[in-house]
């Protein structure tokens, strides 16, 4: 089917031009009606010819695909919300497929997103450069670094270059070596980047549908059900978060401060580090956490990796058998395959770890103190600080654990916390108060 | 008492010593007119928003107000007016800025200098260690070309790349490139430290190589003993690497004692001597910086560009001020 600029993309990929989709709203609206269904469920699926199907029954499948995907684009161009639960859900089947694609397809997709010359391998890039041997040179040919993960490494342990522009969160965090502009790393390293370049394209397409979908009330009022439903999915969706997600900037890897985690996430690490394990539902709570937080699948292996083998011996079979597998459950490539978001305070307090629902009270003031120790470097005395540790523990003790939370924030960051319901909206208010993130005030349009 | 710049000073600078050439080699001419500009004009009156047509316009401005202090921001697809501010209009470009102030080393500065205007040759050495550092990462690691070094007339050094690349960057590019050079965060408190980087090879070995050799040229035998060294392991180290014309990785390893924990060694090495860069002004694309070629007030030097084969010699003791000058 069609190609871009030269580069021939997968089928599965639906930022390419499809060609003979003749625009019909009112016979998409089923399709577009399905794959809301699909996404509420969080389910991932593949689109993948097998090769019993006949060429005309493969277009068929492949256009009602694009079909649904394209009408909800329409649909959500008028309302950033909806536009955002829906970049989010893409860009996660995007993720999946492109994870599941064949090596020649990631380059390909990436090629398109990052344009071709800005995506290299290494051989053209050193064709660009005018260098040769640049792997051997810095040492880089290194196939044990990447053999600890199984996770499809024989696809993706080759090196590509990317232009630095492109790739701010692997330039951020250093993981990729930086020669004269280009980072040079494993394929997987930037899985990462080329989900939220997708998104990035995807927003933007988005958004150039708006004065179309405007000046035309006939298509606006096909388009009436298939919002009303998105608009009843997306409020509880954005209500389970208290804010627009998908708005994690790259750059900085907010992963990595620890010191802005509510102190349920930082119990988990320290016990964790001391123990190097943790208890399924609490891996489960962490794990997803930092998930949301925009750590890949590949650096939450190395992370969980890190602890464990550090502390405790694990070897890595045992590894992999123990852990690995459940991580990636969390990212929904395991098991019933969902993708799951990480729970909220309430659930988190009845079920998993809450540092104020189950530790004893008296305990508490120690928590409290690592955390200012952590912000600050140093146990010093805050304003107010013994009345805060008493308000703390009276709401501990008439079973009000969100409550005590809220007062820690409160003491901890020197400003109180409108809304608390889920350990998120703790890591962004701490985000937004270190200036990491930006308030959002009276949006541009 | 030390003495403060006044108007009668100012006037005399600016009527026949004030240099245009080092802002224009900074800035370039294209664009002037839709160049930002702000202004310290009394005490306590700052003035941004502020564009001028042509260079004499800009130059009877500063004839007619005599500004304490004067700055530089970015190009936006308009001169900028009080009417018409930088928050209505679009943004075009930016030179690439970091900013390295040895406010952000008092923790480890082992001089009298804190909290004073005053720079010794001890402390300057970091800001030095820095720019050099800045210096071959932005070359090497991300292949720009057009850089140029400003002392920022007190106790800091400011670096302008050039390369049409840098100018465009956006805020998130550039805090990522701030991020890939930082290695200490917090700095004025707990003093965070990073582990050195395993993947980005070039920065690392880069922290080895000049990093350590300084620290090493800088470091006293107690402190070595304090990390672990024997006295005569501590004397043999400085001369050892004293001796290096060309310090490497290999040569660093060879620096430490079997015994001696080596994690120990790099972390000292990274806290003291670390470069320590202020992010907020790498990654603000509407901030304003002081224009090469003025005189900061505060200290009565004058803000000047440093010959790039002269990093390593420059001296803010031999920078002017205003008091020499006129
Ligand atoms: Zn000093």
């Amino acid at each position: 089917m069609g190609s871009s600029e030269g580069v021939i993309l997968p089928d599965w990929f639906l930022l390419k031009h499809v060609s003979g989709l003749d625009f019909d709203p009112e016979a998409w609206v089923g399709l577009a009606d399905e794959r809301i269904e699909r996404f509420s469920r969080r389910e991932r699926w593949l689109l993948r010819r097998s090769s019993a199907v006949f060429e005309d029954e493969w277009l068929l499948l492949v256009k009602r695909e694009f079909a649904g995907h394209v009408l909800l684009r329409l649909a959500v161009s008028e309302d950033e919300r909806l536009a955002s639960w829906l970049v989010e859900n893409e860009g996660d089947l995007f993720e999946y497929r492109f994870r599941a694609a064949l090596n020649k397809e990631k380059l390909q997709v990436m090629r398109f997103l990052f344009g071709k010359d800005k995506m290299l391998s290494i051989n053209d890039l050193e064709k660009v450069l005018g260098e040769e041997n640049i792997l051997k040179r810095f040492g880089l040919y290194t196939p044990s670094r990447v053999r600890h993960f199984r996770s499809g490494i024989e696809e993706s342990s080759g090196y590509v270059a990317i232009y630095f522009t492109d790739v701010p969160d692997v330039i951020g965090s250093k993981r990729a070596l930086l020669y004269k502009g280009w980072a040079i790393a494993p394929l997987f390293v930037f899985f990462g980047s080329i989900k939220r370049k997708f998104e990035a394209l995807l927003r933007e397409k988005i958004k150039k549908l708006q004065d179309r979908v405007a000046g035309e009330p006939a298509l606006q009022e096909k388009l009436k059900a298939i919002r009303d439903k998105l608009r009843k999915i997306a409020k509880k969706y954005s209500s389970d978060f208290g804010f627009e997600p998908g708005e994690i900037p790259s750059g900085t890897p907010l992963f990595n401060r620890v010191d802005l985690m509510p102190p349920c996430m930082q119990e988990l690490i320290m016990i964790l580090s001391k123990k190097g394990h943790l208890e399924h539902g609490e891996r489960f709570q962490l794990g997803l956490f930092l998930k949301r937080l925009g750590m890949s699948l590949e650096d939450q292996l190395r992370f969980w990796y890190d602890q464990a083998v550090d502390n405790i011996g694990l070897n890595y079979e045992e590894f992999t058998r123990k852990v690995e597998y459940i991580i990636r459950h969390l990212y929904g490539l395991e098991g019933s395959k969902i993708d799951y978001s990480p729970p909220k305070c309430k659930t988190i307090a009845e079920s998993y770890f809450c540092t104020f629902a189950h530790k004893d009270p008296e305990e508490v003031e120690k928590t409290v103190l690592s955390m200012i120790r952590l912000r600050s470097g140093e146990e010093k005395t805050l304003k107010n600080y013994e009345n805060f540790i008493a308000k703390i523990k009276s709401d501990m003790v008439s079973g009000k654990p969100v409550l005590a939370c809220k007062t820690a924030f409160h003491l901890v960051f020197d400003k109180p916390l409108k809304h608390l319901s889920h350990p998120l909206q703790w890591f962004y208010q701490a985000a937004k108060k270190e200036g990491l993130l930006e308030e959002k005030n009276n949006k541009e349009k | 008492m030390e003495k403060t710049v006044n108007k009668e000073d100012l006037r005399k600078f600016y009527e026949s010593i004030f240099d245009l050439k080092p802002l224009i080699k900074a800035i370039g001419l294209t664009d002037f007119e839709r160049r930002e500009f702000g202004f310290l004009l009394s005490k306590d009156v700052f003035s941004r928003n502020l564009s001028f047509k042509t260079l004499s316009d800009f130059k009877n401005f500063i004839l007619e107000k005599l500004p304490l202090q004067q700055f530089v921001g970015a190009v936006y697809d308009q001169g900028p007016t009080f009417s018409n501010p930088i928050q209505k209009l679009n943004w075009s470009y930016r030179e690439f800025i970091f900013d390295v102030d040895l406010d952000a080393y008092d923790m480890v500065r082992h001089c009298d200098c804190k909290g004073s205007k005053q720079v010794c040759e001890d402390c300057w050495s970091l800001a030095q260690d820095a720019a050099l550092f800045l210096d071959e990462t932005l070359r090497i690691d991300f292949g720009f070309e057009d850089l140029i070094f400003v002392f920022s007339g007190r106790r800091g050094i400011h670096c302008w790349v050039r390369d049409h690349v840098a100018k465009e960057l956006d805020s998130e590019q550039r805090s990522a490139i701030v991020s890939y050079l930082t290695m200490i965060t917090d700095e004025k408190r707990s003093q965070k430290l990073e582990e050195i980087p395993k993947y980005a090879k070039l920065l690392r070995d880069r922290v080895f190589q000049k990093i350590a050799k300084s620290f090493f040229l800088n470091v006293s035998k107690k402190d070595l003993n304090l990390l672990g060294f024997r006295p005569e392991e501590a004397e043999k180290a400085i001369e050892f690497v004293e001796s290096k014309e060309k310090f490497s990785p290999e040569n660093y390893y060879k620096t430490i004692p079997e015994h001696v924990d080596p994690k120990r060694v790099s972390m000292a090495i990274v806290l003291g001597r670390y470069p320590r860069l202020d992010k907020p002004v790498t990654s603000d694309i509407r901030r304003l910086l002081r224009i090469p070629g003025s005189v900061h007030s505060a200290t009565g030097k004058i803000c000047t560009i440093i010959d790039s084969h002269k990093l390593e010699n420059f001296s803010p003791k031999d920078v002017p001020t205003i008091w020499d000058l006129i």
